[in-house]
């Protein structure tokens, strides 16, 4: 294969505006939200139509040229990162709303769908669609269901997979396959299941049938100030004994308060050491019960501010701080690294106090923002990449992290994937019979590992 | 020693049986309750691993909402300890009083009327543990309520049938149960009526925890659960008749709706000597569906909101077969000695073959199942 012919095949199916191959124009997708990582391909197709992806997997499959699916870019683990002399096919215009079916309460997208959109599209009907990461207003199903994005409300609603009804995907090798259906009914193994999380290694998703729900008549937003983040901790875990099943329970650290404060002034109380955020949705009189029920928790609690969400536009200011918190954190450092760990609900609290004692042992310090109904940790470790050895020291620091949350019975990762950024990690996590099947499966898909080459597997 | 009985069962009751059993066998079907008898028939030629013996709840953390159990455990030994604390399986698995075990319930990817709220079981298996066909324990999934790490291979194991592998533990994510329920139902002349007030619930803000429908002598009965807390429920009560359209409707007391819930969950509505069909479907085809059925007097329940039609088939398959496909629908045989497990238009596909290819090289363990095409 030389590169000519690479470009041959692919000036076949796309004209030369949408075949992008100048330097100038590569350098923006050589990496996604995981800035530390970056590599440059050697061709990027911004594809419009699904028969145009087909093609394009097509030509790289008889190529032997790895490629890379994208949508906007937003992965935190590196997941959509470039191949070094590879394809990367842009799936942004590939972004149909093929149907609304409030009905059987269905949505069919093509992949290259902005999350928000389909809940924009949904809206009249009363729908929305429920997974809602803090990159929602860009981010793209495609990359939702590449990576099984979750979000600030899966304690009730699931992740990403709990959404997806059906897919229309082309494999490593070119051959398009429909999974699933319209029916939140099936019979036969998951295929769905398992196609939704497998990071881009089983090939692209080009459309996809979502699940729908009722947009939840009401909903109450309550905002508890702690003077330390085991109290707010504790909270969570009355809340969560009592029975009531929150859409969102939120906890962010004082570093977080900071950051996000800065950013978009959502009215958090400045010194307070955990804040958590917690919001019921549903039935009018249902949400109405449980408030009482919550507010309960909350003032027998030792929280020393409580506000509660007056109407639609506070709740949101609450939001926006909340779902700003990476991005703001990146006023008190130059860099930071997001960690996305799993612990047990109930270890929560202990998990955090390891975590500040590791920043200490890095002198490096550690924001926390996390989904603390869910045990999803999201420690932002801060530290400034232009002074030599502080960056190898900072993956230190977040491997550490992982092997903390591993050791506590959890996860690497709850919702932002492997991707490039944990692939290292996986044998903590699962045994070599594990990964050896793991392997197995990807091999037999993908005999050549072109498909998101280098994501999930340690290199 | 393994205890084998006069159908050279096994029923290992530790894992180094369990693992040996599976290693030396050639063809190899694991089976649970045997609820699902058309699921658990064993193929000549095959051997059985019994998994009475393998039972007990591992790990139970009411605070986590996670439970981890022996695939052979009955469900209704895990349902009791859940309830002690308040909890539940949210997708409401079937033919828990007829013996149905975890593993069973997981490998038939069956769901309960109840799955409308949150979920089928595809949506609450956190972790699975199971034993490849070389004899090699492997873990998927994880036991935390929020995991991405690696191929989802819990939600692959739903509905398997035990084709990948045999089952050994599962972890679930569980939930609160509702502190109260109330079930009504509502009649209407014609599917088409009932089906229009169906879409209006599902549309509606109202906690609908099942929705079925029961076709009847000149009438289609919509039935459904609310729940939620007591004083809720009342004003959810009242704004009920604004999305019924004036149709006659039925309170059940508090012990007739156990029995009409039990009745849909345990098919006691049909008799075992029929065969009964899972057909997956949406309220459009299945209002299609029903213009077919609706001459024949099958006995037939559609439930969650009309994506699954449970049909109760007493005469030659081969007419339902025909009928599916000309719907271009499929159906699963749960009950009855039909020669495949699966009916109608369904075909296995590419992505699956790879993955049957991947997992079991050998076919060791396509046993229970009769595919309609044996190559999966």
């Amino acid at each position: 294969m030389t590169r000519d012919d690479l470009r041959d095949g692919l000036a076949a199916i796309y004209p030369a505006e949408r075949l992008l191959t100048n330097p100038a124009q590569l350098v923006s997708y050589e990496s996604d939200a995981l800035t530390s990582y970056r590599e440059r391909p050697a061709v990027v197709v911004l594809a419009e139509t699904q028969a145009e992806v087909i093609e394009t997997v097509g030509v790289c499959h008889a190529l032997g040229v790895p490629f890379v699916a994208r949508g906007s870019g937003t992965s935190l683990s590196g997941g959509s990162l470039p191949v070094p002399g590879g394809v990367v096919i842009a799936l942004n215009r590939l972004n149909r709303i093929i149907k609304i079916d409030p009905d059987e309460r269905i949505a069919i997208v093509e992949t290259g769908v902005i999350n928000l959109e389909v809940t924009k599209a949904a809206a009249p009907y009363g729908l929305l669609y429920a997974p809602d990461p803090s990159s929602q207003p860009i981010c793209t199903i495609g990359g939702n269901l590449a990576f099984n994005s979750g979000g600030a409300h899966c304690l009730k609603y699931g992740m990403t997979s709990n959404h997806i009804l059906g897919l229309r995907v082309v494999l490593p090798d070119g051959e398009v396959v429909d999974l699933g259906g319209e029916s939140v009914e099936s019979i036969g193994p998951d295929l769905v299941g398992l196609y939704v999380g497998s990071e881009g290694l089983f090939g692209i998703a080009l459309q996809a049938t979502l699940r729908l729900l009722p947009k939840p008549e009401a909903s109450q937003t309550v905002l508890a100030a702690y003077n330390s983040l085991a109290a707010a901790g504790e909270t969570v875990s009355e809340i969560v004994a009592s029975g009531l099943v929150p859409a969102a329970l939120e906890i962010m650290d004082n570093l977080a308060i900071q950051a996000a404060e800065a950013a978009v002034q959502a009215g958090y109380p400045l010194d307070c050491e955990g804040l958590l955020i917690v919001e019921l949705d549903g039935e009018e009189a249902s949400v109405a019960h449980d408030f009482v029920e919550l507010m309960r928790i909350i003032h027998a609690s030792e929280a020393y501010q409580v506000v509660v969400a007056q109407d639609a536009d506070e709740r949101l200011q609450i939001w926006k701080g909340r779902k700003s918190a990476f991005s703001a954190v990146g006023r008190l450092s130059p860099d930071y690294i997001v960690q996305d760990g799993v612990v047990p609900r109930s270890r929560l609290s202990e998990a955090l106090l390891d975590i500040q004692h590791l920043g200490d042992k890095y002198e490096l310090r550690v924001a926390n923002v996390f989904h603390a109904g869910d045990g999803n940790l999201h420690p932002l470790i801060l530290f400034d990449g232009r002074t030599p050895g502080v960056l190898e020291k900072a993956e230190q620091l977040a491997g550490d992290i992982l092997q903390l949350c591993v050791d506590y019975g959890g996860s690497i990762t709850g919702e932002h994937g492997i991707g490039m950024e944990k692939r290292a990690f996986m044998p903590l996590m699962f045994s070599e019979v594990d990964m050896d099947t793991l392997h197995t499966i990807h091999r037999q898909i993908d005999p050549q590992g072109l498909s998101n080459q280098g994501k999930m597997f340690p290199s | 020693m393994p205890h084998a009985d006069h159908d050279h069962r096994m029923k290992p009751g530790d894992f180094t049986e369990l693992q040996g059993k599976v290693r030396d066998s050639a063809k190899l079907v694991f089976q649970g309750g045997g609820t699902k008898n058309a699921l658990a028939a064993i193929p000549e030629g095959f051997a059985c691993l019994d998994l009475a013996n393998w039972t007990g709840i591992t790990d139970y953390e009411p605070d986590e909402y996670t439970i981890t159990v022996r695939a052979g455990t009955p469900v209704a030994t895990v349902a009791d300890v859940l309830i002690e604390n308040g909890q539940c399986l949210p997708f409401d698995p079937l033919l828990v009083e007829a013996g149905a075990t975890i593993g069973g319930s997981v490998a038939s990817g069956l769901n309960g009327p109840g799955r409308y709220r949150y979920g089928g079981v595809r949506d609450f298996l956190l972790g699975v543990k199971y034993l490849d066909w070389k004899g090699d324990l492997v873990s998927g999934g994880g036991r935390v309520v929020k995991n991405a790490a690696g191929f989802d291979l819990p939600k692959l194991m739903v509905g398997s049938l035990g084709m990948y592998g045999g089952l050994v533990e599962l972890t679930f994510k569980v939930f609160p149960r509702p502190i109260s329920t109330i079930t009504v139902g509502a009649s209407y002349p014609t599917y088409d009526q009932a089906t229009a007030a169906m879409v209006q619930l599902t549309l509606s803000p109202l906690e609908i925890f099942k929705l079925d429908i029961e076709p009847g002598a000149r009438t289609y009965t919509l039935w459904f659960q609310l729940g939620g807390a007591p004083e809720a429920l009342e004003q959810q009560r009242v704004r009920l008749t604004e999305y019924l359209g004036g149709a006659e409707t039925q309170d059940l007391t508090a012990m007739n709706e156990d029995i009409f819930w039990h009745t849909a969950s345990e098919f006691l509505w049909t008799s075992p000597s029929t065969t009964l069909v899972k057909v997956p479907l949406t309220p459009k085809k299945a209002a299609l569906l029903e213009d077919d059925l609706v001459e024949s007097g099958h006995s037939r329940r559609y439930s969650c909101a009309g994506n699954v039609l449970w049909l109760s088939w007493d005469v030659e398959l081969g007419s339902l077969d025909s009928l599916l496909s000309s719907h271009n629908l499929a159906g699963l045989v749960v009950w009855g000695s039909a020669k495949r497990a699966v009916l109608g238009a369904w075909e296995p596909g590419e992505f699956a073959r790879r993955i049957k290819r991947a997992l079991d090289p050998e076919n060791k363990f396509y046993g229970a199942v009769k595919w309609s095409d044996s190559r999966i």
